[in-house]
């Protein structure tokens, strides 16, 4: 069997591509290195399934066609994407290029190609939950930045080609993900990034009041989630959320990592007009569809990626 | 546990079988450590244990492997399940130290799915083959047995093992491959060849019985002992036409069954036991193969 990995050296990518070739699963990988890093896949280096890294952008058609047509994947993982909203507001062009005109060329050769996709998403385009219920599929979107429009244009995009040419599409939606391997700077997320400055004894940032929460998902369960859900048929044409199932306010998340007492800024927003101030996960579609839930608690997480950081950390 | 003064006392049964021959063959290198007497099936009649009340007496751990798989559907359930009661009856009547059991169960005890889905120890997808329903109530069995604290248990629900030594045309895709590539045969594969499952190598599935012997289980416990890895049939051939160099001619059967899947997921034995897979299936099937030439099968 096996599977193409668009964004396979980014940090879910990189993870996804583990799982897949620890399972015995061939891999090939697409990334222009744009966000990830080529460092990401050295563990996968002896690995005879892993058939090819591909250093290129998925905008270019004629590599598209070239890759589908030489390796023939069962099955693709869309993970490449631009990964930061801050970007997205600044320069929506470069984002509707990437992954407007990225996915539609998936899309185009899984439908020749009698591909099986799985879209991999994002949460930020929902709207806040009024009633502070958990967020489930059915809850209404409002995408807040180019990031989560695009995000959402991509969703809508793949679910149209499940419905005009019946392509087995799978939409997932992942909450924020966070663990080894992710950037510590700007594009990274709140967990590394906190970790990140603890080790270097910086104070820690918070970007408004810090009473905004997020519903933390490990990358390895993330992992774990888009893989069981792509493999899955009983997933074609659903949208599908993942998380750990309850929030913590990043004030919280800050004195859980740091300890009281450890210097923390609140700064001005940078993007206040697309904060999402409440994020918490509804899994149990994924839990009755995949008989998937979230295997690692915030506590053995965070432990995860300090270890990791203090032994990665330049 | 064992020491150099006092060897683990062990009572196996299926000695003579596939796995069986393997893991005496493994027991006797270290006779410090291992102290073993085999299960007489001349002499002595599985399901009654006064027959072989020598046997049960003065052991530690009882390693059960003895089954039966492709015989009638009453057989199975008779050798498997009523075989394990007796077995754990007899224990109770003549062992009364609690011993360790070690059952040879399968992940035939899962479904196979349309999909490739990686079956944990709870995985609730179970198949209802009478081979994989006798090896779920012997597991019952034991279990109940356990909580009566009768006996210590393990179950041990392996995947598909292959190895010298293995039966062609018996239960074995890989066996029946390799034994039609060394006589030069045609390879006749059922479907597509496309069906993934998870093939364990016999020297991998021996060392996760010696870990289980060492093993202290709460009182009983399943684990998962198998690769965690897809291979296709398809993956077979082809590693058997490039890493074996031999010149095979295959032809599909396409009319039958659709594409299945039956993996095992092995996380909870490698967190535990402490197991872990040595073999690749590239090495496994060289040493088979090398395996069958020699003795001509």
């Amino acid at each position: 069997m096996k599977a193409l990995v668009t964004g396979g050296a980014g940090f879910i990518g990189r993870w996804v591509v583990k799982k897949l070739l620890d399972r015995g699963i061939d891999c090939i990988i697409i990334d222009d290195l744009s966000s990830g890093f080529e460092s990401n896949l050295e563990e996968f280096k002896e690995y005879s399934n892993l058939l090819k890294l591909e250093k290129e952008s998925i905008c270019s058609k004629p590599l598209i066609e070239e890759i589908f047509s030489k390796f023939k994947p069962d099955i693709c993982f869309h993970l490449a994407a631009r990964i930061n909203v801050q970007q997205s507001i600044d320069n929506p062009y470069d984002v509707f290029n990437s992954d407007i005109i990225g996915t539609f060329n998936i899309l185009e050769a899984c439908k020749k190609h009698e591909t099986k996709l799985a879209l991999v998403s994002t949460c930020m385009m929902y709207a806040e939950s009024k009633d502070g219920r958990p967020i489930n599929e059915e809850s209404e979107t409002m995408p807040r930045s180019p990031y989560a429009g695009m995000k959402l244009a991509c969703e809508n995009l793949a679910i149209s080609y499940f419905h005009a040419y019946k392509l087995p599409v799978t939409v997932l939606r992942p909450f924020n993900t966070y663990g080894p391997f992710q950037r510590t700077d700007g594009e990274g997320g709140v967990v590394t990034i906190f970790l990140r400055n603890i080790l270097k004894n910086e104070p820690l940032k918070i970007y408004g009041n810090g009473n905004q929460t997020r519903d933390l998902l490990f990358v390895e369960d993330c992992a774990d989630f888009i893989i069981r859900a792509g493999l899955s048929n009983r997933t074609h044409g659903e949208v599908i959320n993942a998380g750990l199932g309850q929030d913590i306010s990043i004030n919280d998340l800050a004195s859980l990592i740091a300890g009281k007492g450890y210097d923390v800024l609140h700064v001005p927003h940078i993007h206040p007009q697309s904060e999402i101030m409440k994020l918490v996960c509804d899994n149990s579609k994924a839990k009755r569809l995949l008989g998937w839930g979230p295997e690692t608690s915030l506590r053995e997480g965070i432990d995860k990626t300090r270890e990791w950081l203090i032994r990665n950390i330049q | 546990m064992a020491d150099k003064k006092h060897p683990v006392r062990l009572g196996v049964t299926g000695a003579t079988g596939f796995i069986g021959t393997h893991l005496i063959a493994e027991l006797k290198k270290d006779r410090d450590r291992y102290q073993v007497e085999t299960f007489d099936i001349e002499k002595q009649n599985l399901f009654q244990p006064e027959t072989y009340a020598e046997f049960l007496k003065n052991k530690d751990v009882f390693i059960h492997l003895a089954g039966a798989m492709r015989e009638s559907q009453d057989e199975i359930f008779r050798v498997n399940l009523f075989g394990t009661y007796c077995l754990l009856k007899g224990i109770a009547e003549f062992n009364g130290s609690r011993p360790k059991v070690i059952l040879s169960s399968s992940t035939q005890v899962y479904s196979t799915t349309e999909n490739p889905l990686w079956h944990d120890e709870e995985s609730q997808d179970i198949g209802l083959t009478p081979y994989g329903l006798s090896k779920l109530y012997a597991e019952e069995t034991l279990k109940q047995f356990c909580l009566n604290g009768i006996t210590r248990g393990l179950a041990l629900r392996f995947s598909n093992i292959y190895g010298p030594g293995g039966r062609p045309f018996y239960n074995s895709a890989v066996q029946t491959f390799l034994c039609q590539s060394a006589r030069k045969q045609k390879i006749l594969v059922n479907g597509t060849g496309d069906q993934g499952r998870d093939f364990l190598y016999i020297k991998d599935a021996v060392n996760a019985i010696l870990l289980a012997v060492d093993y202290e289980p709460d009182p009983f416990e399943l684990f998962n002992v198998c690769s965690g890895k897809l291979t296709t049939l398809n993956d077979i051939l082809n590693s058997i036409k490039s890493n074996l160099g031999c010149d095979i001619e295959v032809e599909y059967n396409l009319c039958n069954e659709g594409l299945n899947f039956l993996i095992g997921d092995p996380k909870k034995a490698k967190n535990r036991l402490n197991f872990e897979v040595r073999t690749s299936i590239e090495e496994g099937l060289k040493a088979t193969f090398d395996w069958m030439r020699e003795t001509k099968i």
